[in-house]
């Protein structure tokens, strides 16, 4: 098992080499110069010429790459071309906002999508059952800013229970990760149904009941085990796509979070900055993927000795 | 319904009772930040909302004009614009202008305290001036600066090589602030981004990254300690939350919102609206170097084609006014005596059969955009417009990077739509970049004109000050005007928007405020 572990997080570190180079490939592909952009539209050429050497946005570009990875490998991220801050220091103080609120998010979603996708699929083609799936269409169907906004028109303006932006106590927390978690809650509610259906048909099934054994444990301990599989992959899945995806959260709620840094740095071709910020995020996909598979063995110990098969 | 599926209903209802609960209980905790009507003491605090967060602070190097709004409190000019847009004293006592008008003499106010404690003096004058022009940023004030001189410690001496009309108005704007040689000289120029200095009513307390800037009153200020004690400047990018936030009373003022919003806001008791001009000109630019651009003719039938009340109509809400020149109404220089263009689609056809195009021989343009959907609008309008005189326009829009090296690195565009706006509220300011020959391409001619007599007149009309300035930008914009190098749709408006109780607010056309004024 720990030599599965130390493989995985070699390819890991491989992975993240890998995406560095291509990110840094786009960057440079794509329009637009960085020293303009920040300059912005007064700019004289000299001042643009001036900005560019001091960036060192004339050498070539392996020369570039290069410098960029041996920095990086001493802990030396470089300077953000926008802001001219060490970009280490501002990924770290947006990152854990992102990251909480993508876990708080995975776990609302989790909280309410597993049950109510169990009993959807026990009480399958009665009146809670259709209400609960159409419920997860409707969550999966309605864009995540729209949701949002309309969250915050309920609960911020009217009602005035939720504050509206900002993450600066647990209450701010709870609209952005309902509205992040929306998407995740749908696709959770129909797997789960879905594995649990196919699950519950199963002749061991049948011969636990048939043995006595209350119906509680047959749903939780006998079907929801062997329903998990699949489960936990969305879960694994879905939260690089909550990572990625907060950058419209962030702007509707006003938090200051990675997606942001992300953007703007696209936006405003500041290269060190969003090679730093999407080499995170994919070192935390990496890692959490890692963890839902280590999860698989426990949950199935067949996967476990294939693990330790090697 | 059978005895299960009822169960799952029971569920179904608890789990959402559960819920309920929980979010009841949570709202509990954590209280409104600031209470609602307060009929006790007046409130000392002030949250102001940003539309982006900031790169830096540095006054002398900035892009974005709403973060002029936090280098006003920390720093202070030597002259400054009153409510009625008079330039008053304010670091200097005393302006002496020469005769000629090419020499400044500015007798500073003595005792004048910087936040660290020491005392602003003629060494920092000079070397604030010098850092100006040497960063460059307002390298079309500081051109005709020719130097800067201390006489002692309370006099500076300013010689510039011609007169320049527009000298007082860049000296009172933010890229002027007064700023401490010493304080720059000891902790590097670099400390001027992150952590400010200066004179003014507000000291710097504090910048978290992405989240906020916090300042607190200066109760030593020279002109004596503003009414609001601190300040706290938060990004919100979205103008859908920055209403919703205001209406919560979470921020207290918000620019720019949303154009549709403004009858809610103006029927929501809690809010104050105010509007005013914008120091710019809603314009559709053209590119003179390219044919059949470079045609007058074909340049004059765009611009009797445009139905620029629609414009205003389809695409801005009905907010905002017909331009009639390239001057916007809060820039010195500006006069009604422009004639614009009438719409008249007959003349626009005649003027492109003129040039050899009909409705079987159609023109054939495109504008360029940036991913701005207010614009994206206008072009839309603007196509529809220009397809009743026969030009079928293409609308493509770019990503920000690709457009600005379309448009100001290699000019490589037909027509674009733009909003130059003026760093200080002057005629100057607007049209000198955009027309003088000298600032070919990125520096802000992306019309390419090229001519030596605008250029000339142009040169003449910044020396003009009062009565002959208006004449001087009557004759360049008649100019601008009658070659059609530009056309010029509407002057769109500025906004704020405020809780109700605070006083003091003055919608300000370059969207700049000088909260130190402001109270509840």
């Amino acid at each position: 098992m720990g030599k599965y572990i130390a493989q995985r997080l070699a390819m890991m570190v491989v992975v993240v080499f890998g995406i560095s180079f291509i990110v840094f490939t786009i960057m440079n592909l794509t329009p637009g110069n960085a020293a303009y952009l920040i300059l912005g539209q007064s700019a004289s050429p000299e001042q643009v010429a001036k900005l560019e050497a001091e960036l060192g946005l004339n050498d070539p570009f392996f020369v570039r790459y290069f410098d960029y990875i041996i920095n990086m490998l001493q802990g030396n991220f470089g300077e953000s071309y926008n802001t001219g801050l060490p970009v280490f220091q501002e990924i770290f103080a947006r990152f854990p906002a992102t990251l909480k609120l993508s876990t708080v998010a995975m776990f609302f979603a989790a909280l309410i999508g597993i049950p109510v996708g169990v009993i959807s699929a026990v009480r399958q083609y009665s009146f809670t059952d259709a209400v609960s799936t159409t419920m997860a269409l409707l969550f999966a169907s309605i864009p995540s800013f729209v949701m949002g906004l309309v969250l915050m028109l309920v609960f911020s303006l009217h009602l005035r229970w939720l504050p509206a932006t900002g993450l600066d106590g647990i209450e701010n927390y709870i609209l952005p990760a309902i509205t992040l978690s929306m998407a995740t809650m749908a696709t959770l509610v129909r797997m789960t149904r879905s594995t649990m259906l196919e699950v519950l048909k199963q002749d061991y099934i049948r011969t636990a009941r048939a043995k006595g054994v209350d119906e509680k444990t047959v749903i939780l301990k006998h079907s929801l085990r062997n329903a998990l599989l699949p489960i936990v992959t969305v879960i694994g899945v879905d939260f690089g796509y909550l990572l990625g995806g907060t950058v419209v959260i962030e702007s509707v709620f006003s938090i200051n979070g990675l997606g942001t840094l992300l953007i703007t740095g696209i936006r405003m071709k500041d290269t060190p900055t969003v090679m730093a910020a999407i080499m995170f995020v994919t070192l935390a996909y990496s890692l959490v993927n890692l963890a839902v598979d280590i999860v698989y063995a426990f949950i199935d110990p067949r996967i476990k000795s294939q693990y330790e098969r090697g | 319904m059978n005895a299960g599926s009822k169960k799952g209903l029971k569920k179904g209802i608890a789990l959402l009772l559960v819920i309920a609960m929980l979010l009841a209980t949570l709202t509990g905790c954590g209280g409104d930040k600031e209470p609602a009507a307060d009929d006790g003491e007046a409130r000392t605090d002030l949250v102001y909302a940003l539309s982006a967060e900031p790169n830096k602070l540095d006054p002398m190097a900035i892009a974005m004009m709403s973060t002029f709004t936090i280098t006003y409190a920390i720093y202070d000019n030597l002259v400054e614009e009153n409510e009625n847009g008079e330039f008053v004293p304010c670091l200097a006592e005393k302006v002496d202008i020469s005769d000629d008008e090419k020499v400044y003499t500015f007798t500073l106010r003595q005792g004048v305290k910087f936040h660290d404690g020491s005392e602003m003096t003629a060494d920092d004058v000079v070397f604030s001036i010098n850092r100006t022009i040497e960063k460059g940023w307002a390298f079309d004030m500081t051109a005709f600066i020719d130097k800067v001189e201390k006489v002692d410690d309370y006099t500076v001496e300013m010689t510039l090589n011609t007169p320049f009309g527009g000298m007082m108005g860049s000296l009172a704007s933010p890229y002027f602030s007064i700023m401490s040689k010493n304080y720059l000289e000891t902790n590097g120029d670099e400390i001027a981004d992150r952590e400010p200095m200066g004179t003014g009513a507000y000291k710097f307390v504090e910048w978290v990254s992405g989240d906020h800037i916090s300042l607190e009153a200066n109760e030593d200020y020279f002109q004596g300690a503003p009414a609001i004690k601190n300040i706290t400047f938060k990004p919100i990018t979205d103008k859908n939350t920055g209403l919703i936030s205001l209406q919560t009373g979470e921020i207290d003022a918000y620019l720019n919102v949303n154009a549709v919003d403004i009858p809610t806001v103006e029927e929501d008791e809690t809010l104050a609206f105010y509007s005013t001009e914008l120091a710019a000109v809603l314009s559709l630019n053209m590119n003179v170097e390219v044919e059949p651009l470079d045609n007058p003719d074909v340049r004059r039938a765009i611009n009797y084609a445009l139905n620029r009340q629609s414009i205003i109509d389809g695409a801005l809400e009905g907010r905002g006014t017909i331009a009639n020149s390239s001057i916007s109404p809060t820039c010195d220089g500006y006069s009604e005596n422009v004639k614009a263009y009438e719409y008249d689609v007959e003349k626009a056809k005649e003027l492109l059969k003129g040039a050899g195009y009909d409705e079987s021989n159609p023109l054939k343009l495109t504008i360029k955009l940036k991913e701005d959907a207010k614009n994206q609008k206008v072009a839309q309008v603007i196509q529809n417009d220009l397809k009743q005189a026969n030009i079928e326009v293409e609308i493509d829009v770019m990503e920000a990077g690709a457009y600005t090296t379309d448009i100001y690195s290699n000019g490589n565009y037909e027509m674009t739509i733009s909003s130059w706006c003026a760093m200080f509220p002057d005629a100057y300011s607007l049209l000198y970049s955009q027309f003088h020959k000298d600032c070919y391409g990125g520096t802000g001619n992306i019309t390419h004109v090229m001519s030596d007599e605008l250029s000339g007149k142009l040169e003449e009309a910044a020396t003009k000050t009062g009565d002959e300035k208006i004449k001087a930008y009557d004759e360049v914009t008649q100019m601008i005007q009658d070659d059609a190098y530009v056309a010029s749709l509407v002057y769109e408006p500025t906004t704020i928007t405020t809780s109700a109780g605070l006083k003091g607010v003055q919608a300000n056309t370059l969207g700049i405020y000088k909260v130190k004024k402001w109270s509840w």
